[in-house]
């Protein structure tokens, strides 16, 4: 096969998956007519000035994956970190096939091979071009701080002059990638871009775009879901100043099996010149609504439902060959959430007739355009949609719905328009993490042994979470299936579907050690050193393999760093979890008192292991989070639905934890030289666990429902008495 | 016709008076650092610096502030360079989102300002009305505790 520059990465990057196709076509895309800039591939720039502008796939939600793909970009290809800027890639399925959604915490375990290929080959024809210049071998020249470098010698010259002479190579047969022990930035903690933006305000997020002609809209949604406008009067809303238009917004259902995709709820839109004059004038129409099918529904119904799908799957048949003396059980019960990210939902939209353009910060830029493609029937290559630096995404902006719905109004208005959901929208008519109930027991010989557990789940797709990696048998039963037609439409959730999962899990494995008269860090501890868990592994072939002895690594480390001595020091409840989360391993160990009645939650020593460090500031940043985020859920944060309608508004009763109640936080890594690995998520699932544990511990209450907040108050109030 | 002083340049408003604060920042003079978070002064995003205290914009109608001196996010640092809180987020690489960071920001000079030396439960007290949903308090805290007085400043 000949080598030319439209081989450049399939000749190069055999084995790194799809992005192979999109790098080659990469390629071709970017021509050599502009004689100012080199584009090898759709991830990297570079301009005369020497200027590297990374293109990154991936969403940035705060949780860090764009600086750290920078440097990792920055190491292979040898450049100057203060070179390097940073801008997320409008959605694209022909340049990122299969590789820009952001969940899951799979940015960096997804590109670490492929964006390494693709600057591991740009380094090689910037020194294929210098060496020619200079008419020495290529073996005598490298790259480092945006140059290239000869060996012996002083000698070098900057990446920028390079363009015009580069254009003419072609790229290498084989790669190498650059050896660890020549990294100037993985595993260091650099200051990017985006934080010098952050801290004087001039960092621009979807909803502080502004297009000219941009008008302002808020869409007065039906309260319960189903539900739909029957008929409204705007009277009093047309007389605010600045109200252009007030029109009926028609629902679009949401697919039943792929909810997940968007939808829009029924309601009103008043667009005016301002948003404060949208928000106003919203609050002045007089709806009536037709409530549909839920319009009875509240938070037992669902319960209720929940149960009795229970009761259909049956338990499973025991296996005879057990002896089993005894049997524990408990349930688990998780309430709605809301992800109520600090920046309230919102989208930029402006359709021109036959093209739209989108400003919006989302985690599915791709399936974005490509739902928008198909709900209003125009092609994918007409709509553009710029990806935004969200504030926060947890989950929930992953879906289209507000999207959906700016682009409605914009075909509407026929002008830009930006549509900002207010914080009682983004609470009371929103998507939610669903309410989850977990199923689990335990089966123990006559000497007090455990047999094997059994686990009857809800999840919120439809299979199976490999999280569990104790090794002891374990029976899954049938999934309960969500209700598709549910009160409220569900949405994802930092952690997902190890959320429920760890939540339960590592409850019940302190309810067993108990029932054990064991010590629940020490017997973890035993059954993950022994433990065989390559029947878990989907794909023998991956190079991510699991691995129960890295996440026992991380309880030792755990034990030692906070000084463990037993589940119970003085007035100091202790309690543990450990949790396997998308090939990363994260153990907690959480330290309670009770004092006057009141929980306090006084330190958490966290241990992580997620492979080769990125970014090791970035890494404790987000475990810090996920304790934050999951003290949240645990503590106060509940939805509940009274005639379809959801009960709560706004931050001041639907509170996440505040600066007062933080613990202290101590976060450790455990280095491997593993792949790297993600880390936005891991730290969620066991922090619920490990609070209840010790809470356990110190005052004998087992909570098994969140929040516990007010459920642990009468507890201690009843103990009391 | 409402006058305002904000960032030390004067604006003459003509909008309703009962507008808040935060929509004639974002939304008439274009100064969008500060954030609308939940309209109802409970998360903090939209603090603003007005008399040397940390004030909620969006609950802060333009009548009430009529020749009051402002100081937004985009007022903090100047041609000399950035604030020495801002200086302190970036040394100890506090945002994440960073949406939140702003109002976080302000509240913190806020509270340095009229106590230079902050206790730790001053400090926790004094950021409480600021949330947070990435979790940053702990480099929050952490980044106050080196800017006080007696603390180790920033290396």
């Amino acid at each position: 096969m000949g080598l030319n520059r439209r081989n450049f990465i399939k000749v190069t990057s055999l084995g790194s998956g799809g992005i192979l196709v999109s790098s080659m076509i990469g390629l071709q895309a970017c021509s050599t007519t502009d004689v100012d800039t080199w584009e090898p591939n759709f991830f990297i720039k570079i301009d005369q000035t020497g200027a590297i502008t990374f293109t990154c796939p991936q969403s940035e939600l705060g949780q860090g994956t764009s600086t750290g793909l920078a440097q990792i970009l920055a190491d292979e290809l040898g450049a100057d970190w203060n070179q390097i800027k940073i801008e997320l890639a409008d959605g694209s399925s022909e340049k990122f096939p299969n590789t820009q959604g952001t969940g899951g915490s799979n940015g960096i375990r997804k590109l670490w091979v492929p964006l390494r290929e693709a600057a591991a080959a740009t380094r090689e024809m910037l020194i294929q071009a210098a060496a020619r210049k200079w008419k020495i071998s290529i073996e005598d020249c490298y790259t480092k701080m945006g140059y290239v470098h000869q060996r012996d010698n002083a000698n070098k010259i900057p990446f920028g002059e390079l363009l015009t002479s580069v254009k003419t190579e072609y790229p290498p047969t084989d790669l190498k990638f650059k050896d660890a022990s020549d990294y100037e930035y993985i595993g260091s903690s650099p200051s990017g871009p985006k934080n010098k933006k952050i801290v004087t305000g001039a960092l621009e997020y979807a909803i502080d775009v502004s297009v000219p002609d941009m008008v302002y809209a808020r869409i007065k949604r039906s309260p319960v879901f189903g539900g739909r406008v029957k008929s409204f009067v705007s009277t009093k809303a047309r007389e605010i100043e600045g109200v252009l238009d007030i029109f009926e917004v028609e629902p679009v259902p949401i697919p039943e099996e792929d909810d997940f995709l968007g939808g829009v709820r029924s309601g009103v839109a008043v667009i005016a010149d301002s948003y404060w004059k949208a928000i106003q004038a919203s609050e002045l129409l007089d709806i009536t609504w037709e409530d549909g099918p839920n319009e009875a529904k509240n938070t037992d119904t669902v319960i209720a439902d929940f149960e009795q799908k229970k009761s259909q799957v049956n338990s499973l048949n025991t296996r005879a060959n057990l002896s089993i003396a005894k049997t524990i059980s408990a349930a688990y019960k998780i309430p709605y959430q809301a992800n109520a990210c600090m920046e309230p939902l919102n989208t930029v939209a402006h359709h021109k007739g036959t093209e739209i353009e989108i400003w919006v910060g989302t985690q599915a830029p791709q399936m974005t355009r490509w739902r928008i493609a198909q709900f209003t029937g125009m092609p994918e290559a007409s709509i553009v949609v710029h990806n935004k630096i969200a504030g926060g995404g947890f989950g929930r902006r992953f879906f289209t719905d507000f999207v959906e719905e700016a682009v409605i109004l914009s075909r509407k208005v026929k002008k830009p328009v930006k549509l900002i959901w207010t914080r009682e929208d983004t609470i009371a008519t929103s998507k939610y993490h669903p309410y989850s109930i977990e199923y689990w027991s335990a089966e123990f010989d006559t000497r007090n042994r455990l047999l094997r557990f059994k686990n009857k789940g809800y999840f919120t797709r439809a299979s199976n979470y490999p999280s569990y990696l104790y090794g002891k048998p374990i029976a899954f039963h049938e999934s309960i299936p969500h209700m598709a037609k549910s009160v409220l439409p569900r949405a994802s959730w930092r952690s997902v579907m190890a959320y429920p999962w760890g939540f339960a899990m590592e409850s019940f494995m302190d309810e067993v050690a108990h029932e054990m008269a064991r010590d629940p860090l020490e017997l973890r501890l035993e059954y993950l050193q022994n433990a065989d868990v390559s029947g878990l592994n989907r794909n023998p072939d991956s190079d991510y393999q699991l691995d129960a002895k890295r996440l026992r690594r991380t309880l030792e480390v755990a034990k030692e760093k906070a000084n463990y001595k037993g589940t119970k020091q003085g007035q100091t409840g202790v309690g543990v979890s450990a949790i396997m989360y998308n090939y990363s391993y994260c153990s907690h160990i959480a330290e309670v008192s009770v004092e006057n009645g009141r929980l306090k939650i006084h330190k958490f020593t966290s241990v992580v292991d997620c492979g080769r460090v990125i970014n090791p500031s970035q890494v404790k940043s987000q475990i810090e989070g996920s304790i934050v985020w999951g003290l949240s859920a645990l503590m106060k944060q509940v939805i509940t639905v009274e005639e379809g309608k959801v009960q709560q508004s706004n931050f001041h009763d639907y509170e996440p934890l505040r600066m007062i109640d933080n613990p202290k936080i101590e976060v450790h890594i455990v280095e491997t030289d593993n792949l790297p690995t993600g880390v936005g998520e891991p730290g969620v699932p066991g922090v619920a666990p490990a609070v209840l544990n010790a809470i356990y511990n110190i005052t004998g209450i087992r909570l098994r429902e969140a929040p516990i907040e007010e459920a642990l108050r009468e507890q201690l109030i009843t103990g009391l008495a | 016709m409402i006058s305002l002083k904000i960032n030390g340049k004067p604006y003459n408003v003509e909008e309703d008076p009962k507008t808040p604060l935060l929509w004639i920042l974002r939304d008439i003079i274009g100064l969008t650092g500060t954030k609308y978070g939940c309209g109802i002064g409970q998360c903090g995003a939209c603090s603003v610096l007005i008399d040397e205290q940390s004030r909620r914009a969006c609950m802060l109608p333009i009548e009430m502030l009529d020749g009051k001196s402002i100081t937004t996010i985009e007022g903090l640092s100047d041609d000399s360079g950035l604030h020495p809180v801002q200086k302190a987020w970036i040394e100890h690489d506090v945002p994440q989102c960073g949406y939140c960071q702003s109002g976080q920001i302000i509240s913190a000079v806020a509270l340095l300002e009229n106590n230079p030396n902050p206790s730790e439960a001053e400090i926790k007290t004094a950021m409480n009305g600021n949330l947070c949903r990435c979790g940053t308090y702990p480099r929050v805290e952490k980044a106050i505790l080196t800017l006080k007085n007696d603390g180790d400043g920033i290396k």
